[in-house]
């Protein structure tokens, strides 16, 4: 068989390395949304086209997944500053219903999780991405750490004082 | 206020709850394919890494590349190096000698004009070691002779060179040797030449001694010189440092100390540690007449001018070395008594009389020589050349010397040739102490010979 060329090797590898990352890239790009698949799906589609023109800068100082989660929480960002054109009519109609639960406390869960979402989003920039990208991202500790270049202990501490702050605010709400 | 969410609740609520359909949809991973960039940064997609995911192996840039990077700063380190001492060099060359170099007595250079104590003459040594250097038929690296010299005068000075520096002074006789045989141009000159050498002194020494040149009378000046100095010297000037060196060597090998120009020489003859059996008035009274001279503007070369402070160093180190001049006495020569009035003369600047010449000469040669009193100096010296070995002897030197000052065809060839002697003499370490006044009357005697307008 004869050797594959760079470029014939390179696609290749590509393709691979986004088969293993776009699950959790779209999951973590869907709870950003709001569970709005359609959002997250375009979301994604621009994370990559995005990794791939900056694919040189990538230093290998993380792994590759993480810094992926950057470039999305990035877009998902840019998405949030871009003016609507059309704003949706409702808020929660992307949220699932949860089949276990009856359709009132389906409805309250519904605008708990929304509230908690827009609190997240509201938070200041460094508990914002912290808390996202361990819940939403799924990132380890570690990795966080190493994306916002400070200790796991800073990582730790940001996430309890964010999880305070949105309990006081869900709280509060929920009162 | 209460928290109505426990952590663990909120964590949960975070992630969206379990149930959630989080499975990308359909198409999604077709879209992405048809994202794919035709040209991506190559890598591998065998390389992975110790979590299992496909490694990014973007080549490096590189200078980012560790042995590279190393081999980078090396050559740039070695050749900046290389470079700066090469501009070093080439900048300052004389400088990076002096790394090498250590001042040498003067020891035993026979022709050589260190006629003094070894440190009384460190500018001579200088121009005798840039003329060699201008020539580079030495070795650059200093000859065991030298080595020896320098052991052997440890503690002798270093003299702050003109143009700044030390030098090397070594003690070589053949450089010695070949400087005067350089000196010694063997084809008569042009009418316009003064002295056989474009810009010398005509019938001086400077630049005056190859050429057969008019007798010299004390206050005898050819008017060529009087007249055009300047274009004398303009007539061939200096075509590149190494002639201006070579010229400058051979005005100072051939007439060291002949211009008594320096203002602060006195202070060194004021030197307690110098004993003076020549009196200080006449030393004084020559000092005056050379300021004298210089004040009027008749200089003689003008190469002469900046050697002012040998004049005084050998003048001290044969004055340190006269009180020997008693243990030659005792040996049968009453050399003070009856030399005295020779250098007197000398210092004066005039020739010595015959009633001074005869009185200074031995009372067993006298007869002898006075036969030849009439003839000229070349032809008395033709005569004794006979006698091997002659040349060697401090006594013999002395005769002829008394013979060049009877001879009334005084010419520089004949003074040079005396002086070679003397060097030869003067060679040797310590310095005889008759011999350094036959030197130093020599210097005086090609002071006169010098033309001075």
């Amino acid at each position: 068989m004869k050797p594959r060329d760079d470029r014939e090797q390179g696609a290749l590898a590509a393709e691979r390395l986004m088969e293993e990352s776009y699950h959790q890239v779209y999951a973590a790009l869907l709870r950003m949304t709001g569970f709005d698949a359609e959002l997250a799906a375009d979301l994604t589609q621009d994370t990559y086209r995005k990794a791939w023109q900056s694919l040189a800068s990538f230093d290998r100082r993380s792994r590759f997944a993480t810094w992926l989660y950057r470039i999305a929480y990035n877009t998902f960002l840019n998405h949030l500053r871009r003016p609507k054109l059309v704003e949706p009519l409702d808020e929660n109609r992307h949220l699932p219903l949860d089949p276990a639960v009856g359709q009132d406390d389906d409805l309250a869960a519904r605008e708990l999780a929304q509230k908690l979402r827009l609190a997240v989003i509201a938070l200041p920039e460094e508990l914002r991405f912290t808390v996202t990208a361990r819940f939403w991202g799924e990132l380890e500790v570690e990795e966080i750490a190493s994306l916002e270049k400070v200790t796991g202990a800073a990582i730790r501490k940001r996430l309890k004082v964010a999880m305070l702050r949105l309990r006081l605010q869900v709280g509060e709400d929920a009162q | 206020m209460t928290l109505k969410l426990s952590e663990r609740e909120l964590e949960k609520l975070l992630r969206g709850g379990e149930g959630r359909d989080l499975r990308p949809p359909t198409g999604l991973l077709e879209r992405l394919r048809a994202d794919l960039p035709a040209e991506l940064p190559a890598y591998s997609p065998e390389s992975v890494g110790r979590d299992g995911e496909p490694r990014v192996l973007r080549p490096a840039a590189w200078w980012r590349r560790p042995l590279v990077s190393l081999a980078a700063a090396l050559a740039l380190v070695v050749g900046a190096s290389f470079v700066a001492w090469r501009s070093f060099r080439e900048v300052a060359p004389s400088v990076f000698e002096l790394e090498v170099a250590e001042p040498v007595v003067a020891t035993a250079a026979p022709e050589d004009n260190r006629l003094q104590k070894p440190e009384a003459a460190p500018l001579q040594d200088e121009m005798i070691r840039a003329d060699q250097l201008a020539k580079s038929d030495l070795p650059a690296s200093p000859t065991p002779k030298i080595e020896a010299a320098r052991e052997k005068t440890a503690s002798q000075e270093e003299v702050p060179r003109r143009g700044g520096g030390l030098i090397e002074q070594r003690a070589s006789t053949d450089a010695s040797n070949r400087a005067l045989q350089r000196a010694l141009p063997p084809e008569p000159v042009a009418s316009d030449e003064v002295g056989g050498v474009p810009g010398g002194v005509p019938g001086g020494i400077v630049g005056g001694i190859a050429a057969p040149p008019p007798v010299i009378q004390p206050a005898e000046v050819p008017e060529s010189t009087a007249a055009e100095p300047a274009a004398a010297t303009k007539a061939e000037p200096m075509a590149s440092p190494k002639e201006e060196t070579k010229v400058e060597t051979f005005t100072a090998a051939t007439t060291a100390g002949l211009a008594l120009r320096s203002s602060a020489e006195p202070q060194r003859l004021e030197s307690p540690s110098i004993e003076s059996n020549v009196t200080e008035s006449a030393y004084l009274t020559a000092l005056r007449e050379s300021e004298e001279r210089r004040k009027t503007g008749h200089l003689e070369n003008p190469a002469l001018q900046s050697d002012s402070g040998r004049v005084g160093r050998e003048r001290a180190a044969a004055l340190a070395a006269a009180p020997r001049q008693q243990a030659a006495g005792a040996a049968g020569f009453d050399v003070k008594a009856s030399w005295e009035p020779i250098e007197r003369a000398l210092v004066a600047g005039r020739w010595p009389t015959a009633a001074e010449v005869a009185g200074a000469r031995p009372p067993k040669k006298k007869g002898a020589r006075t036969e030849g009193a009439k003839d000229s100096f070349a032809e008395t010296k033709e005569r004794d050349a006979e006698d091997s070995g002659r040349e060697d002897s401090a006594t013999a030197l002395r005769e002829d010397l008394l013979d060049f000052f009877a001879s009334e065809n005084k010419t520089p060839r004949d003074l040079l040739e005396l002086r070679r002697r003397a060097l030869h003499l003067a060679g040797s370490e310590p310095v005889d102490p008759e011999v350094a006044e036959l030197v130093r009357a020599l210097n005086f005697a090609a002071r006169i010979a010098t033309p001075i307008n």
